[in-house]
């Protein structure tokens, strides 16, 4: 019998050992594809941060951390007499640690008065929170998984998940064989299917095998069961399950381990669950569909009480804090994420095709990367919904078909470059057509700042009050149509200011002033600031018949709120790779590529836009002070509507049209000016202080005719800024018939620098030198099939 | 039956003491369905230096390394050198002595910087001490972030910048750090050197 028994067991040995190689191979090299997650910045604590209480707690709702009367465990805050008190999770940024922090917060006047150590009462000059998880990028298989190690499960849940799947796990050797008998009593007798497997084979089932139920794969299982209990330790193999295990649908999107399904149902990191949601999570694995806490909260609520009775009964958990568990709600909180996009579909489609760019997909879906964007959850929320408020308001005012408006918008920092939020249509969180990325429509006047801020860096000829000839303009091409453009409201309006031409975009003048200094001085500038397209230098690019994406735009407008410095837009700050490693940073690069005295003009003239042009709304929506500068833009048959402006803190583009390119019914400040102001309102910016460059001289003028004021003509005239060496130097005359000589074509009579005063910066160099800085040579190398599309190439190449 | 199992270990012990040739037979764990790049769990594949800095020689031309100033400007050096910051002034522009004089800016008419931005500050010039550079920058990016007109911040940032041998970006940060220094002819003046120091070494 004995020998019968050996000779059997032969080749069921060598068969093992060739499981247990299988086994190692799997088991000891990465377990899973480790999804990469996607960051949001995380919020800065420090005395003076604009932060207002509303912000401070909307973040902390963000973040999943709960109101408490006493704030003793992570991820919990109260509110006591106006202080916040706040016990902040501790978390690893790529550079450095931010431990667990009592904190003490003070509040005043929308800024952070002071951040203290609650328990020592000391002040603490910075804190950062943690960023909020804004999305993952998993692989094709879609199952998505927080990995944690043994020491991140709470024993709790391990007592739990002992108790209903495998109460003598610490005690067999993989298998069950008094359970496993009991199974095939149970299927023989009663013909009822009953579960006889243990957590290991359980493991294995899922892990290494298919999901068929025959006796074959049975036995497979049991082998590689004994053979995983005899080579690993059991918290290890427990740990494993409690990573692999499916517990949840999102969509495609599998929730896979108790890591991410804590993040999922409950909104918080795993050490922070209560009895009542651990068993509602072990109550899970039974059948995740079938006790979907969101789906079916009658059928998990039942579950969950079963699993505390039966941790009560063995004596896990007492009977009384069983009884309180039981009362409690299923604490499960709105499903936050769909889909590959996450909550921010068009945000995170902007950091995608970044990191394309950098990173092969099977890195992004299994290396368990960190990926730290630029995100402001707060900014990019509330941008969201007062954008789908204003439309619809729109289409009610305007009796617009319902539903037919769509927008995008973009949010940036204009010193560095960072953006903040991305609007890709009006349901924000439907990842489809971004138009934010994707969308190429004309720009209308949106060209127009680059048409002025070519003219003044010509200043022998242009200031801010030069007078510009607004009179009908015919243009003849040859072997073509003429062309006369004719402003918005059919109307000539004579010899007017530069700064005011600009201000109220009248078309004649600007036609006749970007032909004076030519089109392709004008393109140059463009590429100057950040075009990425070659469009023809034709006449009709001075009002704007030029295509951009409003990311493209942003670019353009972000080189001239910072002053001249083009940032090439970041979504993403760094990437941190497995065991906290930086991996990778998107650093900060600026580079002046149009010179700092002219764009300081052409600020102050987009400061007119709001003060006296064509965007006075927003000196009633938005408080006066905050110095806005900006431009509408329109097209044809009002088919987009524009409006690009910058605060100190913030440059901002939102385009407001239709998809079918059908007339929408709105200009630039009937439409996306209004959308813009909702969007800017919340976020509280600082008022825009332009910094006055040293190539910049003040003068007082006549304001009609630009000439330097005459105190004998009475009046007061009007301080201008001029770039050195350039102020007018002939006094107006008295008589006011001299300005309605009309400006010649050419450069302009009445301003001519007195030779040999020419600006000069502190180098000597001029400061308008004509050849600004043009990007046409990445330009033109790059071929597409990254899906980046030109003007993303562009910057992130 | 518990016997039959016991031996079945007792041989799969005994047994996989030796041979190891053996192949596996079912389809591999989703781990490896992506190739040969994972395993291991070793990412040196993925890592790639902030803008061909210090580290540069190590990698080659990986793909990150393009990343770039190059997108601004193609004349990045290839191979950066350490520069010698302490060719610029009588120490180095960090050491003590300058930066108290920038710390206390609000008597030379710069604004005063913040505690959250100090402490940045403090940390950055720790880390370029110790020689990360790379974090440097990225503790001083931060800092510009919370005081982003800062001359000091800029000044700071420029001077990592150049240590790395990123001369273009160095002479963008110091004219930039001159544009909000206002009257602090002496930060200006820093800038200034940081500027000719850059030029020549391009």
């Amino acid at each position: 019998m004995l020998i019968l028994l050996f000779i059997a067991a032969v080749p069921l040995g060598t068969y093992m050992m060739q499981l247990s190689d299988e086994i190692t191979t799997s088991f000891e090299g990465k377990r899973w594809a480790v999804p990469a997650r996607v960051y949001s910045r995380s919020m800065e604590l420090y005395s003076g941060a604009p932060v207002s209480m509303e912000r401070l707690v909307s973040e902390l709702k963000y973040l999943g951390y709960r109101k408490v009367s006493q704030p003793d465990s992570t991820g919990t805050w109260a509110m006591n007499g106006g202080r916040l008190l706040l016990r902040s999770r501790p978390f690893t940024f790529w550079d450095g640690a931010e431990p667990e922090r009592a904190l003490d917060i003070r509040v005043a006047a929308g800024k952070i008065k002071s951040v203290m150590n609650h328990e020592t009462g000391k002040e603490i000059d910075l804190v950062r929170l943690e960023p909020l998880e804004i999305g993952s990028i998993y692989p094709r298989d879609n199952e998505d998984r927080v990995i944690l190690t043994p020491d991140d499960i709470p024993e709790m849940l391990k007592k739990s998940l002992i108790t209903i799947e495998d109460r003598s796990y610490y005690d067999h050797f993989g298998i069950d064989p008094r359970g496993i008998t009991r199974a095939a009593v149970s299927t023989l007798v009663k013909g009822r299917r009953q579960g006889g497997s243990t957590i290991t084979q359980q493991l294995v089932k899922n892990y290494f095998l298919t999901p068929r139920r025959d006796l074959k794969r049975k036995s497979k299982e049991a082998l590689m069961a004994i053979i995983l209990d005899a080579k690993y330790d059991k918290e290890d193999i427990l740990a494993a399950y409690a990573n692999e295990i499916y517990l949840g649908q999102d969509g495609n999107r599998e929730i896979h381990g108790f890591g991410l399904a804590s993040e999922f149902f409950f909104g918080v990191p795993i050490a922070e669950l209560e009895i009542h949601q651990i068993a509602l999570m072990v109550g899970l694995i039974k059948a995740p569909s079938t006790y979907n806490p969101r789906r079916n909260p009658k059928n998990a609520l039942k579950r969950r009480n079963l699993v505390l009775d039966v941790l009560a009964e063995q004596g896990v958990i007492s009977e009384g804090s069983a009884a309180v568990a039981k009362k409690k709600s299923l604490g499960v909180v709105k499903k936050k994420s769909t889909g590959q996009g996450g909550r921010f579909p068009a945000f995170m489609d902007l950091v995608k095709r970044q990191l394309r760019r950098d990173y092969q997909p099977e890195d992004l879906t299994s290396e368990g990367l960190h990926i730290f964007t630029t995100m402001d959850p707060w900014v990019q929320k509330t941008a969201e919904s007062n954008v789908l408020k204003r439309l619809q308001q729109l289409e009610k005012q305007k009796g617009l078909p319902k539903g037919k408006l769509e927008v995008a918008a973009i949010i940036a920092t204009p010193q560095d470059g960072e953006v903040l939020a991305v609007i890709g249509g009006r349901k924000a969180g439907y990842a489809g057509f971004n138009r934010a990325l994707d969308a190429t429509r004309q720009i209308g006047s949106l060209v127009k700042p680059a048409v002025y801020l070519t003219a003044l860096q010509y200043p022998d000829s242009y200031s801010l009050s030069t007078p510009l000839d607004d009179s009908k303009v015919v243009l003849h091409n040859r072997g073509s149509k003429s062309w006369s453009p004719s402003n918005y409201d059919h109307k000539s309006h004579g010899n007017v200011p530069l700064e005011l031409a600009l201000a109220k975009s009248y078309n004649q003048a600007t036609v006749r002033l970007g032909m004076d200094i030519g089109v392709e001085r004008v393109v140059k500038t463009l590429h100057a600031l950040g075009m990425s397209s070659e469009p023809d230098p034709l006449p009709s690019l001075l009002l704007g018949a030029v295509n951009m994406t409003p990311l493209e735009v942003t670019q353009l407008y972000q080189t001239i709120a910072s002053g001249g410095y083009r940032s090439p837009l970041r979504a993403i700050r760094e990437v941190m790779g497995p065991g906290d490693k930086a991996l990778k940073r998107y650093p900060l690069i600026i580079k002046r590529t149009v010179p700092a005295g002219p764009v300081y003009l052409l600020s102050r003239a987009m400061q007119s836009v709001v003060t006296r042009g064509t965007s006075r709304y927003l000196l009633n929506a938005l408080p006066k002070s905050l110095n806005l500068a900006g431009k509408t833009g329109t097209t044809d048959n009002l088919r987009d509507s524009w409006f690009a402006g910058f605060s100190s803190d913030y440059v901002t583009v939102v385009w407001v049209g239709r998809d079918d390119n059908k007339p929408a019914g709105l200009s630039g400040s009937s439409g996306a000016l209004r959308v813009w102001a909702d969007m800017m309102k919340p976020l509280k910016s600082s008022p825009l202080d332009l910094v006055v460059p040293g190539t910049i001289e003040m003068a007082r003028v006549d304001p009609k005719s630009g000439m330097l004021f005459n105190p004998v003509c009475g009046g007061n005239g009007v301080e201008k800024p001029f770039l050195r060496g350039y102020t007018p130097y002939e006094e107006a005359y008295c008589d006011s018939d001299y300005l309605m000589a009309p400006v010649p074509a050419q450069r302009s009579s009445n301003q001519v620098a007195r030779p040999g005063r020419g600006s000069r910066d502190s180098d000597g160099h001029p400061d308008f030198n004509g050849d600004s800085w043009d990007n046409s040579r990445s330009r033109s190398s790059k071929k597409s099939n990254d899906g980046l599309g030109g003007f993303l190439r562009g910057i992130f190449e | 039956m518990k016997l039959l199992f016991v031996l079945m270990v007792l041989l799969f012990v005994i047994q996989s003491t030796g041979c190891t040739n053996s192949t596996p037979r079912v389809k591999p764990a989703p781990v490896y369905q992506h190739g040969e790049r994972v395993g291991g769990g070793s990412t040196s594949a993925l890592e790639m230096p902030e803008i061909g800095t210090e580290d540069s020689g190590e990698y080659g031309r990986e793909p990150g390394e393009e990343y770039r100033v190059s997108e601004l400007d193609s004349d990045v050096p290839q191979a950066p050198t350490d520069s010698p910051v302490t060719d610029l002034s009588s120490g180095s522009l960090w050491s003590g002595g300058e930066q108290v004089a920038y710390a206390g800016s609000a008597e030379s008419g710069a604004a005063p910087m913040g505690k959250a931005a100090n402490s940045l500050l403090e940390k950055a010039e720790s880390q370029q001490q110790a020689g990360d550079l790379s974090g440097a920058a990225s503790t001083l990016e931060r800092a510009v972030r919370i005081e982003s007109r800062n001359p000091l911040l800029w000044n700071r940032l420029a001077n990592v910048r150049l240590q790395q041998g990123h001369s273009d970006l160095a002479v963008e940060f110091a004219s930039k750090s001159s544009e909000f220094a206002g009257s602090d002819e002496s930060l200006k003046q820093n800038n200034a050197r940081i500027i000719d120091k850059a030029n020549s070494s391009r």
